[in-house]
């Protein structure tokens, strides 16, 4: 006796049972239960704001002093520590690049975060849930894709991902 | 060839902190001539105005990236030679293939220090 069509119809039971219940957890994701809950992922990205606009800050801070101590420097009649303490406002400064590389990787997250919240967006209403006040289904998934080389743009990559210094020498030299 | 050190240097990035770090370690380099841009579409008319020895260049701005100003400066009659460092957090290798294949002159990748830049400075120019 041939048992695939009945095997398949369970199969298929299950797929049913399993849409309805994905349907209702998808629905109760942004069930409007109070203002946080309905807000979640847009105040975790305006947090994440919030953190690149204050190292940002930070940074021009550090940065203004390490012009009063390149000035202190330039002034200082021993030259030796005049060297020293201009070679150490350059190490700080070269230092405060670390705030572009992390303003870059938070503004990534934060796009993620507004693509996700798109997409659950998008499946909330097509399951017919109610959507939460400011979330739109028919939004925009992907910020951007205004320049020919938007394709290109995946940086900063992770640790070991993308080319070293060297690496790339040597592909410019080849 | 050899660098002037008063040579007009144009710095192109969209993160003003940025462009603040790299004015800082290209004076302490010794080049004190600097002019800055915040994305390829204000940079390539402010180099219609003024002959520059040296673009150093973020890629990922908006309108304009890096790497399609390049492009507008290569094609560009006046402009083809004008030297281009990239200066960019995107160290993918088929980016910097495409940056060769546009005419990059050098291609930093973010993070980077004083050495670094100086080194891709003489590698187009020769000693500082």
């Amino acid at each position: 006796m041939n048992t695939a069509p009945l095997s398949a119809a369970r199969e298929l039971q299950k797929l049913a049972e399993f849409i309805i219940q994905a349907r209702k957890e998808i629905v109760a994701i942004n069930a409007p239960k109070g203002e946080d809950q309905k807000k979640n992922l847009a105040i975790a990205a305006m947090q994440l704001d919030e953190v690149v606009q204050h190292t940002e800050e930070a940074t021009n801070t550090i940065m203004d002093k390490c012009d009063a101590i390149n000035r202190i420097a330039a002034n200082i009649n021993a030259p030796q520590t005049s060297k020293e303490l201009q070679d150490i406002a350059l190490s700080i400064l070269e230092a405060c690049s670390f705030q572009d590389i992390t303003g870059q990787r938070i503004r990534k997250v934060t796009r993620t975060l507004a693509e996700i919240e798109i997409r659950v967006a998008r499946l909330v209403s097509l399951f017919g849930g109610k959507l939460p006040e400011g979330v739109h289904a028919d939004a925009v998934v992907i910020p951007g894709q205004k320049r020919p080389d938007e394709h290109m743009m995946d940086g900063p990559q992770l640790k070991g991902a993308g080319a070293s210094q060297e690496e790339i020498d040597k592909l410019l030299n080849s | 060839m050899s660098v002037n050190k008063l040579m007009p240097i144009l710095i192109v990035d969209d993160y003003k902190t940025m462009l603040r770090i790299v004015r800082g370690l290209l004076n302490q380099i010794g080049f004190t001539n600097i002019d800055e841009a915040s994305d390829g579409t204000a940079a390539y008319q402010i180099i219609q105005k003024k002959p520059y020895g040296l673009v150093i260049s973020d890629w990922n701005m908006e309108p304009m990236s890096g790497y399609e100003l390049l492009k507008k400066i290569r094609a560009d009659e006046k402009t083809k030679l004008l030297p281009f460092i990239m200066v960019t957090a995107e160290s993918k290798t088929d980016n910097v293939i495409a940056a060769k294949q546009a005419g990059v002159s050098n291609y930093i990748v973010k993070p980077f220090n004083a050495e670094t830049l100086k080194q891709k400075i003489e590698a187009v120019f020769g000693p500082i």
